[in-house]
């Protein structure tokens, strides 16, 4: 085995160092441009594509070239066991995938701690950790893309997007998810690398795991098919609603300008001086706000989610960079790298001994301004030159800031969980004293329900505009408008819910009709771990389940989940599988739905020769 | 164990459409050198896939040194050598690196052995296998699989594409390990040349079909050649039992036939006939060539 591995390691030995020093290089170029763990969005999603793709490829191929027919020979017809054999060319693997990917980022990120001032923690560490599983990850597709019969295995390459999406509290928990996929795709590979590889599995445990991990990417591939059968056509034959917008949709507020949208709201409310109101937000200045929460920042989070690196003050030639690990900001002179002591949550420190408890922060504050620093809990403004620290504003109990301040040209807003604070934009920005918000504002649903806010500014107040796609419940699209007075007085002038549709319910609810229950489950879960939240993604079932029943696509849901088992059946009759693997398929397809019915038809054996062969038995 | 190392019941392998292989029994002894001869497509790669568990029959069965190819265990995988037209060997690898990796594979790896084969071929330790010419790898593949010490070693066309001083050295080889070795040779190949000289066994496949078993000589015996004058008729070939083929040579026609019995003049008509002397090559040419040129007439 050791032999076999060494051999292997030697085919791509050379190219692994070339790419790991090609990566040094280019590392250390970029970290003269800018800060290297100062990663954009852009860049990072650069890098993750690059190595994804570089190492799906390389798995690939690797094994591609061994699949060849008579390399396939000389590989597999040895005295070892397929799964000793594939163990040996995946570990070669993998030591390839550390001198190219996880060398160079130890390497730099090990020289920028010894070296220089940046803030290096624990969590630039874990990040050549969890770069080199998602790669391996993703080395571990292209193995079984190109060894197993099912041509749909790339597919599970959809899992790093979901991975990456994430917001994980914990290192551990960032780390987890990839440590199984990755387990269960070496699992995976070892039961599909065999020596005629042409069989297909048989056993009920790897049907299941790769038909869950792929149904995911099923259910993307189904969403994209409406746009086939369902938007081009329409648009092909002129009537697509996004042109013809239907009357009394939420859709068609879109064709209106800022009066007549209002008009529209308005249209059934009771508000006294409806007209009067049109005319005036017809000419009043209007901001949009963002309600929906942020992802705030995770302690220990790896470095490539950071949305800020560092707060940089120009008079003082001084920069304060945050330190997961200590839960601080660590403040350095801009050229000399000097150490300037550190700042906490009472302010700053000079000396790192004189730290207590107390001074570190419990969450990653957002840095706004290079003045600000924004928790779930508190503003926090900063006096360089004083070395002065204040608490600029606390929401109420009970609240949390969904997000950072929105700075327009004259005031300031601030979302929290309950209600908009409206600042008077040089009373937040320009004193340094406690700020009193203006305007408290709140929020007449769910922030997770509301799309987007608009603030509309009259002569005596703000008037408010949320609107929502579900803003009363799933698929259930308002508007919903209330008026904040100067004096305090808070109005709600109008609430309209939109009962016509755009497009047909199918098309609506097609996410849930082609897998009810995988969809349902999914709500279940996260209904059970979040009660509190309450969003599209979060309803409870029951609602959703009303709503379609009540478009009667709760029957559609279950005749497709039906005629997928009945295709199943069809299908799987022909095929001389055996009862175990037969029982996986009706299990899996009786949960997950149309998915993995798309699942079992990228895994049967076909030939093109003829319509009527397309699913042709195994034995004849 | 059984005293065949091969035997194949009702063996069938079809893909798609395409009877790769239909029915194939066979029963083959331990030692000796087995020829497998057949026109391309006639099935005989597609027999080493399934004898080596690499494809999964569609029917019948097959098994190799007492086990079945689709559930042989590491250890029987050991005893059967395989070599392909190819020589595939890690290219990236030098020739001395390819034999220590073998050798740690096969705990019977008999060394001298290995020298003495690779002894006929210049392959140079140090050189890698990509520089190595196409006679060097064949050497250098043979004396590798038969280091290994196998019970069984399969050669489907080994010496394709090699010039003739490499094919001498292959072959002076192969019958050199023959002598010292008890293995089982399965030798797949159309030179015939090589066929008369190695082997003892003659099997023929025709379309996925076995047409014939028996040693060379017997096959020879079968199969008779004569120069007829049929003073300028035209030959009506379904007049001669066993047929195969016919080639017209100024005014006589030579005629192959196998099995023959009677009298040939008068079956058709000739006033005079001369048999000919018949070679192996000559006589599996012509076995061969009757389906291909009167499929329909000879099925």
């Amino acid at each position: 085995m050791l032999e076999l591995f060494r051999c292997e390691f030697r085919r791509y030995a050379l190219w692994s160092i070339l790419v790991c020093v090609s990566a040094i290089c280019l590392l250390f170029f970029l970290s003269k441009l800018k800060p290297l763990f100062e990663a954009s969005t852009e860049q990072s999603a650069l890098t993750s594509v690059i190595m994804f793709l570089g190492s799906f490829l390389f798995g690939f191929l690797q094994m591609f070239l061994h699949k060849r027919k008579n390399h396939w020979t000389f590989l597999i017809h040895r005295p070892l066991s397929p799964g000793r054999i594939y163990l040996s060319l995946m570990s070669a693997g993998a030591v390839c995938l550390v001198i190219a990917l996880f060398v160079p980022w130890l390497t730099v990120t090990f020289i920028h701690d010894l070296f220089t001032g940046h803030v290096i923690d624990n969590r630039h560490y874990l990040y050549a950790f969890f770069a080199l599983f998602t790669a391996f990850f993703a080395y571990l597709v292209g193995n079984l893309t190109a060894i197993s019969s099912y041509k749909g295995s790339f597919t599970a390459l959809i899992m790093l997007y979901l991975i990456l999406d994430a917001n994980p509290k914990t290192p551990f928990l960032q780390m987890l998810p990839i440590i199984i996929l990755c387990a269960m795709f070496v699992y995976l590979n070892l039961v599909s690398f065999r020596v005629d590889l042409k069989k297909p599995l048989d056993n009920a445990l790897p049907i299941v795991l790769i038909t869950s991990v792929t149904s995911f990417a099923m259910i993307f591939l189904l969403l994209l098919s409406t746009t086939i059968f369902y938007h081009i056509p329409r648009f092909i034959a002129g009537n697509h609603p996004d042109n013809n917008p239907v009357a009394g949709s939420y859709h068609a507020l879109w064709q209106f300008e800022q009066g007549e949208q209002a008009e529209y709201v308005l249209q059934n409310s009771d508000y006294g001086l409806k007209e009067q109101l049109v005319d005036q937000l017809e000419l009043a200045e209007m901001e949009y706000l963002r309600i929906r929460p942020w992802n705030f920042m995770q302690p220990g989070q790896v470095y490539t989610r950071d949305v800020q690196y560092a707060l940089e003050h120009n008079q003082t030639n001084s920069i304060w960079q945050f330190s997961h690990d200590s839960m601080l900001l660590e403040g350095r002179e801009k050229l000399s790298s000097e150490p300037l002591g550190f700042l906490g949550k009472n302010g700053f420190v000079t000396k790192a001994e004189d730290i207590g408890e107390a001074d570190r922060f419990t969450s990653v504050p957002f840095l706004v301004r290079d003045r600000f620093l924004v928790t779930s809990d508190a503003i926090y403004e900063l006096n360089y030159e004083e070395r002065s620290f204040l608490i600029k504003h606390q929401p109420g109990a009970g609240e949390y800031y969904v997000s950072g301040p929105q700075i327009t040209d004259l005031f300031v807003y601030v979302v929290t969980n309950k209600q908009t604070y409206i600042f008077n934009r040089s009373v937040l920005l320009d004193e340094f004293q406690v700020a009193e918000a203006e305007y408290v504002i709140p929020h007449p649903a769910s922030v997770y329900e509301i799309d987007f806010a608009k603030a509309y500014r009259m002569v005596d107040g703000y008037v408010m505009w949320y609107q929502g796609r579900f803003l009363n419940g799933y698929d259930q699209s308002g508007v919903h408008m209330t008026y904040a007075r100067l004096d305090g007085q808070i109005e709600q002038i109008a609430s309209r819910e939109f009962t016509q549709y755009p497009h047909p319910p199918w098309i609506r609810h097609f996410d849930v009709m082609i897998s009810p229950l995988l969809y349902l489950a999914q709500v279940q879960v996260y209904h059970f771990l979040e009660p509190e939240v309450k969003t599209s993604l979060y309803l409870p079932t029951s609602q959703v389940w009303r709503q379609m029943e009540k478009h009667g696509t709760s029957y559609v849901a279950i005749a497709l989940n039906l005629i997928s088992l009945f295709v199943a059946f069809i299908l799987l009759r022909r095929q001389h599988n055996s009862l175990q693997v037969n029982i996986s398929w009706y299990l899996m397809i009786g949960i997950i739905g149309l998915p993995a019915l798309a699942c079992l038809v990228l895994m049967t054996p076909w030939t093109w020769s003829s319509p009527l062969t397309f699913f042709r038995a195994r034995h004849a | 164990m059984s005293q065949f190392c091969i035997q194949t019941s009702a063996l069938t392998k079809q893909f798609g459409n395409k009877l790769a292989l239909n029915n194939f029994s066979i029963n083959l002894s331990q030692g000796g050198i087995h020829a497998i001869v057949g026109s391309n497509g006639a099935g005989k790669s597609t027999l080493f896939r399934l004898l080596l568990g690499m494809e999964t029959p569609t029917s019948g069965s097959s098994v190799i040194l007492g086990e079945d190819p689709q559930k042989m265990s590491p250890q029987t995988r050991g005893l059967v050598g395989y070599v392909n037209e190819e020589h595939t060997l890690p290219p990236w690898m030098k020739a001395g690196q390819v034999v220590q990796m073998q050798k740690h594979f096969y705990p019977d790896w008999q060394q001298h052995r290995y020298e003495e084969v690779v002894g006929y071929f210049d392959v140079d330790p140090q050189q890698k296998v990509s520089g190595l010419s196409r006679g060097e790898r064949a050497g250098l593949n043979l004396a590798i699989a038969m280091a290994q010490n196998p019970k069984i070693l399969i050669l489907d066309e080994p010496t394709l594409g090699l010039d003739v001083v490499s094919k001498q050295s292959f072959l002076e080889a192969l019958m050199f390990a023959d002598e010292s070795q008890q293995v089982t040779v399965i030798y797949c190949s159309h030179q015939m040349e090589e066929i008369e000289r190695v082997a003892d066994e003659l099997i023929v496949m025709e379309q996925g079909k076995l047409t014939h078993h028996s040693t060379p000589e017997a096959f020879v015996d079968r199969i008779s050649s004569w120069l007829v004058d049929i003073n300028g008729h035209k030959l009506d070939a379904d007049l001669i039992p066993g047929f195969l083929v016919s080639k017209k040579i100024d005014d006589q026609h030579q005629i192959t036939v196998i099995d023959h019995q009677g009298d040939l003049a008068a079956m058709i008509g000739a006033h005079e006939v001369q048999q000919v002397p018949v070679n192996l090559e000559q006589a599996i040419n012509s076995f061969l060539s009757k389906n291909h040129r009167r499929p329909a007439a000879r099925s």
